[in-house]
C-alpha cells in the first residue's frame, strides 16, 4: 500500500500545483492593470476582423486621401461615399451648395477618432493586418459606426459597402466625410444651426460646431457620451484648451475633460507632431463663448429638446477659413491605384465526411496591380463556408513592413470549407465569386466538393 | 496567604523590575524627543498633521503617475506607482474619507479607438508605493467620479446601459454589487452618503424637462425619494457637507443679460436652497472644510478680480486671489487653514489658459504643487 499512498500523495500534490498554476494570477503589476476586455461589448457587422492596409507613420497617404475626400474628389456622385450637397442659409430659406468639408476638420476628426489609422493596435505602420474595430463597432480611420453594427448584405453577411468601410482606408475616409455632411444637413429639421448671422456658410470653420458635435452623437447632458459643453460630466471646469500636440505644450491632453467638438477643434488648432513634423498647419477655430448670452443661453438645459430649434447660435468669433488648396484631382488615381485581381487557384477541391468534418482549402487573393484591393467572396451554395469573405490584397507599389524589415504578405487568404450538416450528397461543384470591390474585376473559383469514403476496422 | 509572602529573591527581582522600567521610560522619553524633532518640519502648514500628504496623478498619454507631496515641503515628493490607461484617457480618482486608499476609473490600455463611453474598470488601491490595484467592478462609466461612504467601506458608481443609467453600490473590501437606483431618462450622479454611511445615499438626476433634482435612496429598502428641485437648469460640483445636513452645488445660471455660475446651498432641515454667491461673479467648485465652512472660487471677469470665498454660519470672508488669473478650490486643508486649488493663468473662465495645482495658505501665500496636467486625488494619510 505504501507505493500507492505515495503515488496518491504525489498526484494530489501535482494536482494542487496544476490547479494553482491554472488559477488566474491573483495580482498583476500596478504598471499594467489587467484589462477589462473592451472588445466584447458589441457584435459588429463581420464575425471576423477584415484585413486592411495601414499607412506609414507619417500618415501621408491617409492625409492626402482626406484632402481628396474633403473636396469630394474621391467618389463624387456616389450616394454612400460621395459628398451630398450642403444645405445652407437661414432656417426658413435653405438652399444647397456643392458638398465640401474643410480638410482640417476632417483631419482633426480622423486623429481624434483613430490617430488616423485604419488598422488595429497590432497592425504596425506600413503593413497589412487586422482592421481597427472599436468596442462600439467604430471602423477604421473615421471610426464609422453608423451602418456597421448589423450586416446589411445578403444572407446575413456584411455588404460590399460595409466591407469597403472596414478594409479600405479611402472608402472609410470618404464615408466619414459623407457622414459629417449628413450631420451638417440634419439642421434645421433635426439639429440646430451654427452661424445664423452668417447664413451658416460652410466655409466658416466655426459654423461646423454642431455638425462636428453630431459626428460623435448629438447627445446631451449627463450621458456618458455627452458632448454638451456645459455638462457636469466633465469633471474639470473651466478647462484649458485641448491640444493634440506635444504633452509639454501647456495645453490639455486628457480627453476626459472635453466634449467631442472641443477635442476636434482643439486638435485642428494644435496638431499632432509625428517624428518632429506637424501633421498639418495649426488652424485656429473659435469656440462659442459660453460667457456670452448669445451662445451660452442656446446651450441651456431646457433648450436641449428635439429639434433643438432654440439652440441656433451665431458664428463663434472670430471667424476662420480653412485655406487648404484643393489637391490635384489626379492624386485620386495615384492613391486608389489600379487594382488587378488574381487568385492562386481557380479550381479548388474540398472533401468531407458526412456529419464529421471537412477539409479546408485555402485560396490566395493577389493584387497584381497597384493600390489596395478589397475582395469580396460569395459562394453559390450556402453550405460552402468562405472565410474570411472580405479583406485586402495590396499592390507592390505600397510600402509594406519596411520598418520591421520582414517579408510582407500582400495577399488575402480565403478558406473554403463545407458545412457537413447541410451539404447535399454526392460530388458537386459550386462556384465562389470573388469581386474586387470598386473595380469591374471579378473571378470565379470552381469548388469541387466530394464526400470521403471511410474505411477502417469493421468495414 | 502566599500573596503576602516575600523572600529575599523576590525583593531583588522587584528592584530589577523597577530599574528596567525606569530605563525603559527614559528611552521612550528620549525617543519621543527625537521623533518629535524629526516630525516637525521647518515650515509646516498650520494645523496640518505631519503625516498627511497631497496626492495627485500626473497625467501621461499612456499612464498616469501617482505622486504624494508633503504639504510642509512641496519639494518633498514621492512617486508611488503608475497606472496604464487607454491613450489620452486619464484615470478618474476618488479618495477614501480615511485617506488610506482610493479608487479610480480607467479605460483599459488596449481599448481600441477609446472614447469616454467605452466601458471602464473601477479599481481600488492603497496609498502606498508599488501598490497593486484591484479591479472592483467592470464596465462602469469612466467620467462619473465614484462616491465613498463616510466609513470608507462602500462605494457608489455609475454604469450606463442601453436602458439608461444605473447607480450601484459595492463593498470596497469585496462583495456583490447591488443596484441602488436606475433611470431610463435622467442622467444620475452620485453625491454622497449620510454621515453614518449606513442609511441614505444622495444623488442628482438631470434631464431636459425637470432640470436638476436631488433624490435620496434608502440603502436598506432601495426605495428612492425626491428631495428637492435644485435648479431648472444644469448644476454641477455637488458636495455634501461633513455633517450631511447640506448640499452645496453650482448652478449654471442664464439671465437675459448676464450669464454666470453661482453657488447655492441646499439645507435639508429647511428644505430649500439659497444662493451664496450672486450673478455678478462666476463661482467655481464649492468644497467643504472638515468643520463645515464652505469655500468657493470666485471670479469677476469684468473687473478681473478673483478670490476664495469662505462662508460659515455667521460670516463671509474672502481670500484675495492671485495677481494673475483665478483659482478653483479642490479641497480644504484638514485644519481649514489651507486650500488646494487649480490655478489658472488668465482671468477668464472662457479662456482660462494654462493651469497648475497649488497650495494656498491662510495668509494668501501660494506655492505650486505641480504644473502641467495633473488630476488631484485628495488629502491622504498613507
Amino acid at each position: 500500500m505504501r507505493p500507492l499512498l505515495a503515488l496518491k500523495l504525489t498526484l494530489i500534490a501535482t494536482t494542487a500545483a496544476i490547479t494553482m498554476a491554472l488559477q488566474p494570477a491573483p495580482t498583476t503589476s500596478a504598471q499594467e492593470p489587467p484589462a477589462t476586455d473592451p472588445t466584447t461589448t458589441a457584435s459588429c457587422v463581420f464575425p471576423f476582423t477584415p484585413t486592411t492596409y495601414e499607412d506609414l507613420r507619417d500618415r501621408g497617404l491617409f492625409l492626402d486621401t482626406i484632402e481628396l475626400a474633403a473636396f469630394n474628389y474621391l467618389f463624387p456622385g456616389d450616394p454612400y461615399f460621395g459628398l451630398p450637397d450642403l444645405e445652407v442659409g437661414p432656417r426658413d430659406a435653405r438652399t444647397t451648395v456643392p458638398g465640401q468639408v474643410p480638410p482640417v476638420l476632417l483631419k482633426a476628426i480622423a486623429y481624434i477618432e483613430s490617430s488616423i489609422t485604419q488598422g488595429g493596435a497590432d497592425t504596425p505602420f506600413g503593413s497589412i493586418g487586422a482592421a481597427l474595430v472599436a468596442w462600439d463597432c467604430g471602423h477604421g480611420v473615421a471610426q464609422v459606426t453608423s451602418g456597421m453594427t448589423v450586416p446589411a448584405g445578403e444572407v446575413g453577411r456584411g455588404s460590399p459597402q460595409q466591407a469597403l468601410v472596414a478594409s479600405h482606408f479611402a472608402y472609410n475616409i470618404a464615408r466619414g466625410a459623407n457622414i459629417l455632411v449628413e450631420k451638417w444637413n440634419d439642421a434645421p429639421e433635426e439639429k440646430p444651426i451654427a452661424g445664423v448671422d452668417t447664413g451658416s456658410h460652410p466655409a466658416l470653420l466655426e459654423n461646423w460646431y454642431y455638425a462636428v458635435w453630431g459626428y460623435n452623437g448629438f447627445t446631451g447632458p449627463g450621458s456618458n457620451k455627452s458632448n454638451h459643453p456645459m455638462d457636469p460630466i466633465y469633471g474639470s471646469w473651466p478647462r484649458t484648451p485641448y491640444s493634440c500636440g506635444a504633452e509639454t505644450d501647456g495645453l490639455g491632453h486628457n480627453r476626459n475633460n472635453y466634449p467631442y467638438q472641443e477635442l476636434v477643434l482643439g486638435c485642428a488648432a494644435n496638431p499632432p507632431v509625428i517624428e518632429g513634423e506637424k501633421l498639418w498647419e495649426a488652424q485656429p477655430i473659435g469656440l462659442p463663448d459660453l460667457n456670452h448670452p448669445a451662445w451660452r443661453q442656446a446651450m441651456s438645459l431646457q433648450n436641449f429638446v428635439f429639434p433643438y430649434r432654440k439652440m441656433d447660435i451665431p458664428s463663434p468669433q472670430p471667424f476662420n477659413l480653412d485655406l487648404t488648396e484643393a489637391p490635384d484631382p489626379l492624386l485620386r488615381q495615384e492613391i486608389l491605384g489600379a487594382p488587378e485581381l488574381a487568385l492562386s487557384a481557380y479550381d479548388a477541391w474540398v472533401a468531407y465526411a458526412p456529419g464529421i468534418g471537412s477539409t479546408i482549402t485555402w485560396v490566395d487573393v493577389f493584387n497584381t496591380g497597384t493600390g489596395v484591393l478589397t475582395y469580396y467572396a460569395m459562394s453559390s451554395a450556402p453550405w460552402l463556408k468562405v472565410n474570411p469573405y472580405t479583406g485586402v490584397a495590396v499592390g507592390a507599389d505600397l510600402p509594406c513592413n519596411i520598418e520591421e524589415n520582414v517579408p510582407c504578405d500582400r495577399a488575402g487568404h480565403i478558406a473554403l470549407e463545407v458545412d457537413t450538416e447541410k451539404v447535399p450528397e454526392g460530388e458537386v461543384t459550386v462556384q465562389v465569386m470573388v469581386q474586387a470591390l470598386g473595380t469591374p474585376h471579378q473571378a470565379v473559383i470552381n469548388v469541387h466538393v466530394s464526400p470521403v469514403v471511410r474505411t477502417g476496422l469493421g468495414q | 496567604m502566599q500573596a503576602k509572602t516575600t523572600s529575599p529573591q523576590a525583593g531583588s527581582l522587584a528592584t530589577w523590575l523597577v530599574a528596567i522600567l525606569g530605563v525603559g521610560l527614559l528611552v521612550i522619553l528620549l525617543l519621543s524627543f527625537v521623533l518629535e524633532r524629526q516630525a516637525r518640519p521647518s515650515s509646516q502648514v498650520a494645523g496640518v498633521s505631519a503625516s498627511l500628504r497631497i496626492a495627485y496623478f500626473e497625467f501621461g498619454r499612456d499612464a498616469d503617475i501617482l505622486w504624494l507631496a508633503n504639504p510642509s515641503d512641496l519639494t518633498d515628493r514621492k512617486r508611488l506607482f503608475g497606472v496604464q490607461h487607454a491613450p489620452e484617457f486619464g484615470v478618474v480618482p476618488s479618495v477614501a474619507p480615511d485617506g488610506r486608499s482610493f479608487v479610480y476609473t480607467a479605460l483599459a490600455p488596449n481599448t481600441p479607438a477609446p472614447s469616454p463611453n467605452a466601458p471602464a474598470g473601477l479599481w481600488h488601491a492603497p496609498v502606498s508605493a508599488n501598490a497593486v490595484p484591484r479591479l472592483i467592478a467592470p464596465t462602469v462609466d469612466l467620467l462619473v467620479e465614484p462616491v465613498w461612504s463616510a466609513d470608507s467601506r462602500n462605494l457608489v458608481y455609475r454604469r450606463s446601459t442601453a436602458n439608461g443609467y444605473v447607480l450601484a453600490i459595492i463593498p470596497v473590501a469585496g462583495g456583490e454589487e447591488r443596484v441602488l437606483t436606475t433611470s431610463e431618462t435622467s442622467a444620475l450622479f452620485p453625491v454622497g452618503f449620510d454621515s453614518s454611511g449606513a442609511t441614505t445615499m444622495y444623488y442628482v438626476a438631470i434631464d431636459e424637462s425637470s432640470g436638476s433634482r436631488l433624490f435620496e435612496t434608502d440603502l436598506t429598502t432601495g426605495v428612492s425619494k425626491f428631495v428637492a428641485a435644485l435648479s431648472l437648469g444644469l448644476t454641477r460640483d455637488w458636495s455634501l457637507s461633513p455633517d450631511g445636513t447640506k448640499v452645496a452645488y453650482l448652478e449654471i445660471g442664464i439671465g437675459p443679460d448676464v450669464v454666470s455660475s453661482r453657488a447655492l446651498v441646499f439645507d435639508f432641515a429647511g428644505a430649500k436652497a439659497e444662493a451664496v454667491t450672486d450673478r455678478t461673479t462666476s463661482a467655481f467648485s464649492p468644497v467643504w472644510s472638515a468643520d463645515g465652512d464652505l469655500v468657493i472660487g470666485s471670479l469677476d471677469e469684468t473687473n478681473r478680480t478673483a478670490g476664495l470665498l469662505t462662508v460659515d454660519t455667521t460670516s463671509r470672508t474672502v481670500l484675495e486671489g492671485p495677481a494673475r488669473g483665478f483659482e478653483v478650490p479642490l479641497a480644504v486643508g484638514p485644519a481649514g487653514s489651507s486650500y488646494i486649488v487649480r490655478a489658472f493663468e488668465n482671468a477668464s473662465s472662457y479662456s482660462p489658459g494654462r493651469s497648475s495645482l497649488a497650495l494656498v495658505g491662510a495668509d494668501g501665500a501660494r506655492q505650486t504643487i505641480a504644473t502641467g496636467e495633473v488630476t488631484f486625488v485628495g488629502w491622504t494619510n498613507p
